[in-house]
């Protein structure tokens, strides 16, 4: 990794690759151990780096019973909130996550404009109507836009995060047009290979309950 | 009041205890086809030189929704697409409020409003109102609406000497009026005696002495006098808009006192020129969260005397002045919609569009909304009819 452009007078500078340094960040990897292993160089103040490392402490979700240290004056409330909800999908969204477990994608179709919506809504918002009509779109398709998230946001009941980093993308499925694209996740294992315009197929989960997580991720066509 | 300010179409969906078959964006869709065949709009921004709504406001509870800026989710089914949207957390009619100041204030010529709520979404409603409160003080003490309604009561019941028996026969009457309203769920029809031996939920509130859980959506659309003359037939003017917000915090405030709701109904009569609001509407709409709000709210409005709300349930008062002839909240609506479909009550009333139970020739009306604890906001708008 080359960075051209920043503080012209640093007081110190690493070097390192890139794959160490987003282990670096997420506490996977500690950075004096890099450092030794001469995985991370340093050039300047070697005393501010270490200060730095609190930076890159693995955010740990709240837990466990209040903690207020002696001499301490303001107290941090802890507390998790949980109130059980669930959600009827109704008929469209209803319909997208029931075909799912054929392993089919449907989208629906805008009787005025002609526009696919994936995942499907009760009405097309530019022409104000409803999308009344199906479509069967992919499995397979292309990718149009890839990003890769190196943190997880926390699950506030479990305190699990999901692994990371993971792959969020678009991919235009064959009989869709324009901006008419599914979001989605790619194979992690992907991750180096994939480009735009590459091919993608659906990998489906064995049990499949009618959900978005039926499918498992998209991966290249090889 | 400034400019005239028209209602030019008003749409609900049944209230029922679960809409299991529906997404609050497909309550709220219903809502919007039900206005559009009533008048002709449109919500083409994107077109150049196109006319019609042109700011929508939403009202919804993020609690209740599950998620934050929940009004994003749903600007489709709002015909908020390209334009303008503004979400009321407060009390749903505020939505009235805020679509009357847009107009007058000769910003937008066209509003539509839009309120939806799922209550049955979360596991207790209970739970629900319990986070409105802080979690250091008043969250742990065990506070949400109903046991706050509870204080209340309570120190009614200590002012006016309102009896159980009282409370009873407002939810006897609320039951009958309800079952003239097809837009309320089946809850049924029951005795003094059923309702007194129903379980206490907080003293002196009973289990039929609560609105019940409820899923639905309610809308209008609002214009300017020269709009609504042209796009409707029948406009129902705004002809006055109060509200007061008093204390977060019980211990601050006289819990009998009805001091906001006063302040409210000041403010709105001030603006409509209303005098004496004994004689003043033909139809009365309250947000009757629990059956003792029925007879204070209407002490708070000035059509009852200070502290003899139970001798004016003895005497028929409800019946006489048509108060909740809908059945009122009582009969159902989702917290923070009451205010909203009581206003939309007022406006089939006065458009002589309320089935069963129209009253005879109503002119004017008005109607009324509160949320926080123990009827922290209250908000008022009166309306009329050419």
């Amino acid at each position: 990794m080359k960075v051209k452009e920043g503080i012209h007078d640093p007081n110190v500078t690493t070097t390192c690759s890139a794959k160490d340094w987003i282990a670096i960040t997420l506490g996977k990897l500690d950075g004096m151990t890099a450092f030794t292993a001469g995985k991370l160089k340093v050039e300047g103040d070697l005393g501010l780096l270490t200060k730095a490392t609190q930076f890159f402490k693995k955010y740990t979700p709240p837990a466990g019973d209040d903690q207020v240290e002696e001499g301490e004056e303001l107290i941090v409330k802890k507390q998790i909130l949980s109130i059980p909800q669930r959600f009827a999908t109704g008929p469209v969204m209803g319909k997208f996550l029931n075909s799912f477990k054929e392993k089919k994608i449907m989208a629906n179709k805008c009787p005025e404009c002609g526009r696919l919506q994936l995942p499907p809504r009760e009405i097309c918002a530019e022409c104000v109507v409803r999308a009344t009509d199906w479509v069967e779109v992919g499995p397979e398709g292309v990718i149009t836009i890839m990003d890769v998230t190196y943190y997880a946001s926390p699950d506030p009941l479990t305190g699990e995060s999901r692994e990371t980093p993971y792959i969020s993308a678009h991919f235009l499925l064959d009989g869709c047009k324009g901006h008419e694209t599914l979001w989605h996740e790619l194979n992690p294992e992907d991750r180096d290979r994939a480009k735009k315009g590459d091919r993608v197929k659906p990998v489906w989960n064995e049990n499949r309950i009618g959900a978005v997580t039926d499918i498992k991720y998209f991966e290249l066509i090889d | 009041m400034a400019k005239k300010v028209g209602i030019c179409a008003v749409a609900q969906t049944t209230f029922e205890r679960s809409k299991d078959d529906i997404r609050f964006q497909g309550m709220a869709l219903d809502v919007l086809e039900a206005l559009r065949e009533q008048v002709d709009v449109t919500f083409s921004r994107h077109v150049k030189g196109a006319t019609g709504v042109d700011m929508t406001i939403s009202v919804s509870d993020d609690i209740f929704d599950a998620r934050t800026i929940s009004d994003n989710g749903m600007t489709d089914v709002c015909g908020a697409h390209f334009g303008c949207e503004e979400k009321v957390a407060q009390e749903g009619i505020q939505a009235l409020y805020y679509g009357l100041a847009a107009i007058q204030s000769g910003h937008n010529d066209m509003v539509f409003l839009i309120g939806h709520c799922k209550e049955s979404q979360a596991q207790s409603r209970n739970m629900v109102t319990h986070v409105a409160f802080d979690p250091f003080f008043t969250r742990p003490v065990g506070l949400d609406f109903c046991a706050s309604a509870g204080f209340q009561a309570q120190a009614y019941a200590a002012k006016s000497g309102i009896t159980d028996e009282q409370l009873a026969k407002i939810v006897v009457r609320t039951r009958e009026n309800a079952s003239k309203n097809p837009y309320t769920q089946d809850i049924g029809k029951v005795s003094v005696e059923d309702v007194m031996a129903s379980e206490m939920l907080a003293d002196p509130i009973r289990e039929l002495h609560a609105y019940p859980v409820s899923d639905g959506a309610v809308g209008m659309i609002l214009a300017t006098e020269d709009v609504a003359k042209k796009i409707c037939d029948k406009p129902i003017w705004i002809t006055g808009v109060g509200n007061c917000m008093d204390s977060f915090f019980l211990g601050d405030r006289d819990l009998t006192s009805n001091f906001s709701l006063i302040k409210a109904a000041e403010r709105a009569y001030k603006r409509a020129g209303i005098s004496d609001p004994k004689s003043a509407f033909d139809v009365i709409e309250l947000s009757d969260q629990y059956a003792y709000q029925l007879p204070m709210w209407a002490e708070g409005i000035g059509i009852c005397e200070e502290g003899k709300g139970g001798k004016w349930v003895d005497a028929n008062g409800p019946e006489k002045q048509n108060v909740n002839t809908s059945g009122g909240m009582l009969a159902g609506n989702p917290l923070i919609l009451g205010g909203f479909v009581r206003a939309a009550e007022a406006a089939f009333q006065l458009r002589g569009e309320a089935g069963d139970r129209q009253v005879d020739n109503a002119k004017t009306a008005i109607a009324h909304g509160v949320m926080g604890p123990a009827g922290q906001f209250h908000s008022i708008i009166t309306m009329a009819r050419d």
